[in-house]
C-alpha cells in the first residue's frame, strides 16, 4: 500500500515536471509569425525625426543587438550595416529641434535608403506610432509614410496606427511583406525576432 | 403723462400696493446689496485654502518663498509637500495646479499627497504650482467653483481655480506679453506659469513664481520634474508626455509601460520655446523636465452645461459628434466618458513608470513609492476611495 503511494506521488511529481517543461517551450517558442528575418549590425535612425525610434531603441538596447543609433543618420553612417530599419513618424517638434525641414528630412532619408541599396543591405520600414484618435498618424506623417514605405523591403506596423488601412494598402500594392504588431508588447518580441 | 401716473397710482391704491417710489428704491437696493454681499462672500470663499491631509509618507513641509523670499506671504506662494524615503536614491517633483482648471493635475498631487509612502529618495509635491489661479474661476465659463467627489465617509471639496492667476493679484496685463526667451503671446498670458518658464526674479508675480520653482529645482538637484496637466480632445497635444531634449529615453520608456498597461498614450519633443515647463526648466536646471496631458471635456469648446457630473465624468454627446466625424485626437465616445477616476489614474501611473524608467536608466537614482493606486485600480475602485472626507 505505502509502496503504491510512493509511486502515484514520484508519477504526479514526474506529470508536473513534464507539464513545467512544456511550459517553459511553449512560452519559449512565443514568436510572432511571418515575421522576416534579417541580418545585423543594423543601422537605426528615425524618418520624420518623431521620438517613436526611442522605443525601438531601448527595446534594441535591452535585448543587446547588434546596432547603431543615429537620429540623423547621413550616407556616411549607412557602410559597416547590414540592415537598415526607419522607424517612421513626423514630429514638427522633432524637426525643430533638429533644426531640418520636412523636405530635407524626407531627401535625408531618401540618401541613406539610396546608399543602403548600393551597398545590398535590407531596408525596413517600421510605424510605432500611438493610437490616439487619428490612429497616431496625420497628414505630415502620412507624406513621409507615402515616400518611404514603397521603398522598403519589409513592414513592421503598430495595428492600431493601420485602422484605414493605409499601410497595408502601400504593401500590398507594391508586394511588401507587413507584420502588425497588436500592442508595443509585441514589439519587445519581433524586433529582437527580426535581427535573431 | 401726468394722467398716466395718476392713473397707476389710482390703481395702486386699488389692488392695496404702496405707491411711494422711495420705498420701492430703498427695497431695490437692499436686496441688491444683500445679493452683492451674498456673491462677494461666495466669490471670496474660493481665497480659502483646502484643506489638506497629508499621509503617513509626508516626512516635511517646505514654501516656495524659503527659496524665493520676495514671494513671502504673496498670493504667488504655495505649499511644498516633502516624502522623504529611508534610503538615499533620486528625486522627483511633481507639479499640480500649474494650470488649476485642469483638475485631475491637482488631485493628483493631493492624491500622492495622502496615500504615497517613499522608501527610497524623495518625492516633491506642489499640488497648486499657481496658487493664485484657485482663488477664482475663469470668468464667462460658468465651471463649477469646487470639485465635490462624494467619499464614502462624506463629501471632499477640492477648488477648481482658473488657468491664470487671478487678474487682481497681478494688474494690469500688459498688450502683448514676452517672456525673458522672447517668446510672446496675448497679454493675459503673463498670468499663465506654463507660458513663463525659466521666469524672471525681478518680474511680474507669476514670473517671480516660475522663477523660484526653477530655484527651488536648482537648489535641491531634483532629477525629474514632471508638470500635470489636461487638455481638450480637440488639441493634438493630448493624452501624451511631452518631455525636454535629455528626458526623452526616459519617457519613450515610460511610454512603453503605459501602454502595457493599456494606456493610450503619445510622446513629443519639446520645441525650443520659451515659457513651456518642459523647456524653460528644463533648460535652467539639470533635472529631466517631463509633461504630462489627459482628455478633459469641461474643458472642450463644444461641450455643453458644464455641470459637476461633466466635471468628474466627462460625458458629453455633443464630442460623439466631433469623434465621429474624426475632429478630434482621442478615441471617445461619451457613453464610456472621460472620467476623473481615469484622468487621475493617467496622471499616477506615468509617475510610477517613470520611476521605473530612472530605475532603469540610472539605478542609483532610484526612486521607490509605494501606496500610489494606478490607472485599474482607480477605475475600479474610483478616486473618491483614496481622499479624505472633508471635516
Amino acid at each position: 500500500m505505502r509502496k503504491k503511494k510512493i509511486e502515484i506521488k514520484r508519477q504526479l511529481l514526474l506529470l508536473i515536471v513534464c507539464l513545467f517543461l512544456l511550459g517553459a517551450a511553449i512560452a519559449h517558442s512565443q514568436e510572432i509569425s511571418g515575421v522576416k528575418n534579417y541580418p545585423s549590425p543594423f543601422l537605426m535612425t528615425s524618418a520624420g525625426q518623431s521620438p517613436d525610434v526611442l522605443m525601438v531603441k531601448i527595446v534594441a538596447e535591452r535585448e543587446k543587438l547588434d546596432f547603431a543609433y543615429e537620429a540623423l543618420a547621413e550616407t556616411a553612417d549607412v557602410g559597416g550595416n547590414k540592415t537598415l530599419l526607419l522607424v517612421m513618424g513626423v514630429s514638427m517638434k522633432g524637426l525643430g529641434s533638429a533644426g531640418i525641414k520636412l523636405d530635407e528630412e524626407i531627401a535625408r532619408v531618401d540618401r541613406i535608403i539610396a546608399e543602403a541599396r548600393s551597398n545590398d543591405m535590407g531596408v525596413i520600414g517600421m510605424f510605432a506610432g500611438g493610437a490616439g484618435g487619428r490612429g497616431g498618424r496625420d497628414e505630415l506623417t502620412d507624406s513621409i509614410i507615402s515616400e518611404v514605405a514603397p521603398n522598403v523591403d519589409y513592414l513592421v506596423v503598430i495595428k492600431s496606427g493601420d485602422k484605414d488601412g493605409f499601410l497595408k494598402g502601400i504593401a500590398e500594392d507594391n508586394s511588401i511583406p507587413l507584420t502588425y504588431m497588436n500592442t508595443i508588447v509585441d514589439m519587445t518580441k519581433i524586433v529582437p525576432q527580426i535581427f535573431q | 403723462m401726468d394722467n398716466n401716473l395718476n392713473n397707476n397710482k389710482n390703481r395702486a391704491k386699488k389692488d392695496g400696493r404702496s405707491s411711494n417710489p422711495r420705498i420701492s428704491g430703498a427695497i431695490l437696493l437692499a436686496v441688491s446689496l444683500c445679493l452683492l454681499v451674498y456673491s462677494g462672500r461666495e466669490f471670496l470663499k474660493m481665497h480659502t485654502p483646502d484643506i489638506l491631509y497629508p499621509g503617513p509618507g509626508v516626512t516635511g513641509r517646505a514654501q516656495l518663498s524659503d527659496y524665493a523670499e520676495d514671494l513671502k506671504n504673496s498670493p504667488g506662494d504655495t505649499d511644498i509637500y516633502i516624502l522623504e524615503g529611508e534610503q538615499p536614491g533620486g528625486s522627483m517633483l511633481v507639479l499640480g495646479g500649474t494650470h488649476n482648471d485642469e483638475i485631475s493635475g491637482q488631485v493628483s498631487a493631493i492624491t500622492l499627497i495622502e496615500n504615497a509612502e517613499v522608501s527610497r529618495g524623495t518625492l516633491y509635491v506642489i499640488p497648486r504650482a499657481n496658487n493664485s489661479g484657485a482663488t477664482y474661476t475663469q470668468e464667462m465659463v460658468g465651471n463649477p467653483k469646487y470639485l465635490e467627489l462624494k467619499t464614502e465617509k462624506g463629501i471632499r471639496k477640492i477648488r477648481t481655480g482658473s488657468r491664470y492667476a487671478n487678474f487682481a493679484h497681478q494688474f494690469p496685463d500688459p498688450d502683448v506679453y514676452e517672456n525673458i526667451g522672447g517668446g510672446t503671446y496675448p497679454g493675459p498670458e503673463s498670468r499663465n506659469l506654463n507660458r513663463v518658464y525659466p521666469g524672471r526674479a525681478d518680474g511680474l508675480l507669476v514670473e517671480r513664481v516660475g522663477r523660484a520653482i526653477v530655484d527651488f529645482v536648482n537648489a535641491e538637484k531634483i532629477d525629474v520634474v514632471l508638470d500635470l496637466h489636461e487638455a481638450v480632445p480637440e488639441h493634438y497635444v493630448v493624452n501624451c508626455m511631452v518631455g525636454h531634449d535629455r528626458a526623452m529615453e526616459m519617457v519613450a520608456f515610460a511610454l512603453m509601460g503605459l501602454q502595457m498597461q493599456g494606456i493610450d498614450i503619445k510622446m513629443y519633443q519639446s520645441p525650443k520655446v520659451y515659457g513651456f515647463s518642459h523647456r524653460g526648466l528644463g533648460d535652467h536646471t539639470e533635472a529631466m523636465v517631463v509633461l504630462a496631458e489627459t482628455t478633459n471635456i469641461i474643458q472642450g469648446m463644444f461641450r455643453g452645461k458644464p455641470t459637476q457630473e461633466l466635471l468628474q465624468d466627462g460625458k458629453d454627446p455633443f464630442y460623439d459628434i466631433l469623434a465621429r466625424s474624426g475632429k478630434i485626437f482621442v478615441d471617445y465616445d461619451s457613453e464610456r466618458g472621460s472620467s476623473l477616476s481615469e484622468r487621475v489614474g493617467r496622471h499616477l501611473s506615468t509617475v510610477m513608470e517613470l520611476t521605473r524608467s530612472i530605475a532603469y536608466f540610472s539605478p542609483e537614482k532610484m526612486i521607490e513609492i509605494t501606496g500610489v493606486p494606478e490607472v485599474t485600480e482607480l477605475m475600479e475602485n474610483g478616486i473618491e476611495r483614496y481622499l479624505e472626507p472633508d471635516l
